[in-house]
């Protein structure tokens, strides 16, 4: 039967290949290339099959492609389980699937599948331009099942003149417009999963962000990198840029290449923090998937989120990597002392140096603590010198094995990583308790939504320095480099590095983000909680799940009956007017007089109406008149002219009855 | 095998007429026009409805699972659209008339060629239609066809016609997938209407018997360019006896027309067949009767009923072909 089948169209193989490529299209920004190039030259060669005619892929070809993904696949990524692999093995066979596509039911297979594969492109992106870009993907699809239904001969034959794909796109679309509502009813009302019902192994490492190692050039992506990290909204008032230090991992240990962070226990909550706690500001922070499981908080935290564990750094580490769009509150003290007392084992790691690395500074750092003696004064001295000869520059000259030496007598040019890990040497040679601490600076303050938005570019570097009596204290190098890094945010400082547009493209999507924002909090934040307490401005404080299926199918139903009212009203209201203005008339008369018999026609009724005698003379001879104009109009000619159809329907409309006396 | 599932299919079906006739619509001919409307059109999913309804169900857990939002909202998206074709598809059968049956008689064995005029009186265009009849639904292929908003369109379609004799049109199946193909969205027509079968025409049947001694021969070698002798061309005229090269020099085309030979006719006799069975002399009648048409020799049917002619053209041909039709199955 199938070898029967009739061959797709070009056109419809057009559709097809249009919608598949659409669903392996949403995949390219997280598939590897080697990968990305198979499967976009899989859609190429099935095009190019196409145009050729049917030249089938033999067996041995077949399984040759499968091998050859399988091999691929093993190689990138060890495994063909989990979301990365799975998504990549999809691609793969609905590129393949293009491939042998030859009859209309290969066509449709295609089609389910590439919905499914579209889908599980938003698995990996949940921005809203992203969804946005799959529902055109979506609009595809319906066009290329539009087009998979057969036409009549006459009108697929022409080939002189290709019928626009326009109106295949439209229809789709206004069939995407229709469904909308009932689509958002089953979004509102479809019950969330408390907890998934599988979990897949998450890829660790996948998505750009702050990591737990510093080493040269792993913070340079970060900068470059205009994506959000998180957005804050804060109860009271914006505190002053300069204290906006978004506290992530802190690093304490230096092998002389790497920075790394140390598991340095719990942190006791201390009397001198629960005191300045009083000042705390609190704000809720929705941060983006990082695949990493910091979470970043105002310097320092003391109220935390739960399923987090505050480290005696002040960090805040969660039990999971942060895999979805993930919202917490906290709050912070912007005036604090931590770490009051150092205990030996903290102490001995914060003044470790590696052997053998950056000889030049160690001997500066030792001969300022000869000079100064006052801890005070040498990070003076430290601050002062980054201030008069240094540059702050994105894009540094390269440095050697001795980084920091090469840095502090070499280059000096650099941003905050180099200083950061520049000073914290200086300090731990001078023998003054010292560390690392990354995450972010600044950030860009929405005055319509009233929210800051942090980006991945305004990461950053700086340094805490121990001082008796004061504890950690936070010195930020790069400020004394330059300051409008810190006042006015990463792109004030590098201005005139980046191409022009840059910074006006940048404003632009700061403003935009206010939708991101949107979505974010209406959309894809809308979880089982947020469901249940759907129904709170009606004073229901708690949906469950069972009434969420209710209210799932009353809502829908309600839909479905509008629906039908549409298809059966519309129906009627469209009856042919020279039939609507008879059957009017006929209503009228059988108010009055009698009905029309179902087997009678006009004349018969016309007859049987003027036998009756009910009607006053002249009213009898109107509906006369008006029964043999039916007639006429009805029989006379096959289209009967419309004006005079209007004019037979005003007089039926005019039409009053009127009884004998 | 599969004859068997089809006829304990059929039997099933009979049996569910008498029983639900409503449900079935194997209901009884029908005078025309028949109307579509809602109590007599029918919707299922169709095979590729369900399975996509299944992939449907995969995405809509797995996008549960993942807790992925956008992802839920795009399956909601698709499966609202799915949802929703089912209207868009009652919509293209609904009000859709069958209003005429224009059929074309044949000889037994030949397709019968019908003219089914559709029309509808609804603003929407119809597109996706098909058309399937059961008499010859195992044998052709579905006919597609699209109705513009208040148009007339004629489907042309053909019957197996194996026996001649009144051949009922049988019942009409319009359905559409439209408009993707997700629902079968379909209704009977079931017209009251047949087609007259002409006997079967004997293959290679003996000269015209030769009546009075008559050459009608003759007449076979006419002048075409006698321009007396042409007129213009009426539906039913045989196409062999067109004048292309007159035809060609006028809008219309031109039908050879021969004096009648009036003293000359021929008796096509039943009773003069002897030794042939009832159906073969039929057949060897109606052989006759065209092939004195294309002579353009008048003729007369002798059958043990009735006696036409003589006389000659296509109401005498269709009354003769008509008799011999009609002649019972064994009449002897």
């Amino acid at each position: 039967m199938s070898a029967a089948a009739p061959a797709l169209t070009s056109r419809q193989f057009a559709f097809i290949g249009a919608a598949v490529l659409a669903a392996v299209l949403a995949h390219a920004p997280h598939l590897p290339l080697v990968i990305m190039v198979l499967v976009l030259a899989l859609v190429a060669a099935s095009w190019l099959r196409h145009r050729r005619g049917d030249i089938a892929l033999p067996g041995w070809g077949k399984l040759a492609l499968i091998a050859v993904f399988a091999l691929v696949l093993v190689a990138q990524y060890r495994s063909v389980i989990g979301r990365e692999p799975g998504s990549a093995l999809a691609c793969a066979m609905l590129a393949s699937k293009l491939l042998e596509t030859r009859t209309r039911r290969d066509a449709l297979a295609a089609i389910c599948f590439a919905s499914f594969t579209l889908m599980s492109a938003l698995l990996f992106d949940t921005s809203l331009a992203f969804t946005l870009a799959t529902f055109g993907g979506v609009m595809l699809l319906l066009a290329a099942m539009r087009e998979l239904e057969p036409r009549p001969a006459a009108t697929a034959t022409p080939a002189s003149s290709p019928r626009p794909y326009w109106p295949a796109l439209r229809a789709s679309m206004i069939s995407l417009a229709v469904a909308a509502p009932l689509a958002l009813c089953g979004f509102l009302f479809i019950p969330r999963l408390d907890s998934p019902l599988w979990r897949t192994p998450v890829d660790a490492g996948a998505r750009t962000g702050i990591s737990d190692t510093m080493s040269p050039g792993s913070v340079q992506n970060l900068l470059l990198d205009d994506s959000a990290a998180f957005r804050v909204g804060f109860d009271a008032a914006l505190p002053s840029r300069v204290q906006l230090y978004w506290r992530g991992p802190v690093l304490t240990d230096f092998d002389g290449t790497t920075w790394r962070r140390r598991e340095s226990g719990i942190a006791r909550p201390e009397a001198g923090e629960s005191a300045a706690g009083s000042g705390a500001i609190g704000y809720e922070v929705t941060l983006e998937a990082s695949d990493k499981p910091w979470l970043f908080a105002l310097d320092v935290p003391v109220d935390i989120p739960a399923e987090t564990l505050r480290g005696r750094d002040m960090s805040l580490v969660r039990r999971r990597p942060v895999t979805e769009l993930l919202r917490y509150r906290a709050r912070s003290v912007l005036d604090y002392r931590i770490d009051q007392s150092l205990p030996p084992g903290l102490r001995r790691a914060t003044l470790a140096l590696p052997d053998g690395f950056n000889p030049r500074s160690v001997e500066q750092g030792r001969a300022w603590r000869n000079e100064l003696r006052d801890d005070d004064a040498i990070v003076r001295a430290a601050l002062e010198l980054f201030h008069n000869a240094f540059f702050y520059t994105l894009s540094p000259p390269p440095l050697g094995r001795d980084s920091v030496d090469d840095f502090l007598f070499g280059t000096k040019r650099g941003f905050c990583e180099h200083y950061a890990a520049a000073f914290v040497v200086l300090m731990r040679a001078a023998g003054i308790p010292a560390r690392v601490v990354t995450g972010y600076q600044g950030g860009y303050f929405n005055q319509v939504g009233n929210y800051l938005l942090v980006r991945q570019s305004d990461a950053h570097a700086w340094a805490e320095v121990w001082r008796a009596g004061h504890g950690w204290v936070r010195i930020d190098p790069t400020a004394a480099v330059s300051p409008q890094r810190v006042e006015l945010g990463a792109q004030a400082a590098t201005l005139g590095e980046r191409a022009w547009y840059r910074g006006w493209l940048l404003a632009a999507r700061n403003q935009v983000d206010l939708i991101n924002r949107g979505w974010n909090s209406l959309v894809v934040q809308f979880d089982a909680q947020r469901q249940q307490s759907l129904l709170q401005p009606f004073g229901i404080d708690r949906i469950e799940p069972d009434t969420l299926l209710w209210l799932l199918i009353g809502a829908s139903s309600l839909m479905l009956g509008l629906a039908t009212l549409w298809a059966m009203r519309a129906a009627r209201r469209h009856a042919a007017p020279l039939d609507a203005a008879y059957d009017a008339l006929c209503r009228k008369l059988a108010r009055i007089t009698t009905a029309r018999d179902a087997s009678e026609g006009p004349r018969d009724y016309a007859r049987r109406l003027g036998a009756t005698r009910v009607l006053s003379e002249r009213c009898a001879n109107e509906i006369q008149r008006l029964l043999a104009a039916y007639v006429g109009l009805r029989y006379a000619s096959a289209f009967a002219p419309s004006a005079a159809v209007e004019e037979f329907t005003r007089s039926v409309r005019r039409l009053r009855l009127q009884t004998r006396n | 095998m599969r004859t068997a599932f089809a006829n304990g299919w059929s039997t099933l079906q009979g049996l569910a007429e008498r029983r639900l006739p409503a449900l079935t619509r194997l209901k009884s001919a029908e005078t025309l026009p028949i109307l579509l409307h809602r109590r007599r059109i029918y919707v299922v999913p169709s095979r590729f409805g369900l399975i996509y309804s299944a992939m449907l169900l995969v995405m809509l857990i797995g996008s549960l699972n993942y807790a992925n939002n956008p992802a839920l909202l795009l399956t909601c998206l698709l499966g609202a659209a799915a949802y929703l074709s089912v209207f868009s598809g009652f919509r293209t059968l609904n009000r859709v008339e069958l209003r005429s049956i224009k059929i074309q008689s044949c000889h037994a064995g030949d397709p019968l060629h019908l003219s089914l005029s559709f029309g509808t009186a609804a603003a929407v265009p119809k597109h996706g239609l098909r058309l399937r009849m059961e008499a010859a639904a195992t044998t052709k292929p579905d006919l597609v066809f699209e109705l513009a908003s208040s148009d007339v369109q004629t489907v042309e379609a053909s019957l197996p016609a194996p026996r001649r004799g009144w051949l009922p049109v049988g019942r009409v199946r319009l359905w559409t997938e439209h408009p993707y193909g997700l629902f079968h969205v379909w209704s009977w027509l079931h017209p009251d209407q047949s087609a007259l079968v002409y006997p079967r025409i004997e293959p290679d049947a003996p000269p015209l018997p030769q009546g009075d001694g008559a050459a009608s021969a003759q007449t076979a070698a006419r002048d075409e360019d006698e321009f007396g002798l042409l007129r213009e061309y009426r539906a039913g005229d045989p196409r062999r006896l067109i004048a292309w090269k007159a035809s060609a020099r006028q809008d219309h085309l031109l039908i050879k027309q021969f004096e009648s030979r009036r003293g000359h006719e021929i008796v096509l006799a039943w009773s003069r067949l002897d030794g042939l069975d009832a159906e073969a002399r039929i057949s060897r009648l109606a052989a006759w009767v065209e092939r004195a048409e294309i002579a353009q020799t008048p003729y007369c049917l002798e059958l043990p009923q009735t006696r036409l002619g003589p006389a000659l053209g296509p109401a005498h041909r269709h009354a003769c072909l008509r008799e011999l039709a009609l002649l019972p199955q064994h009449a002897a």
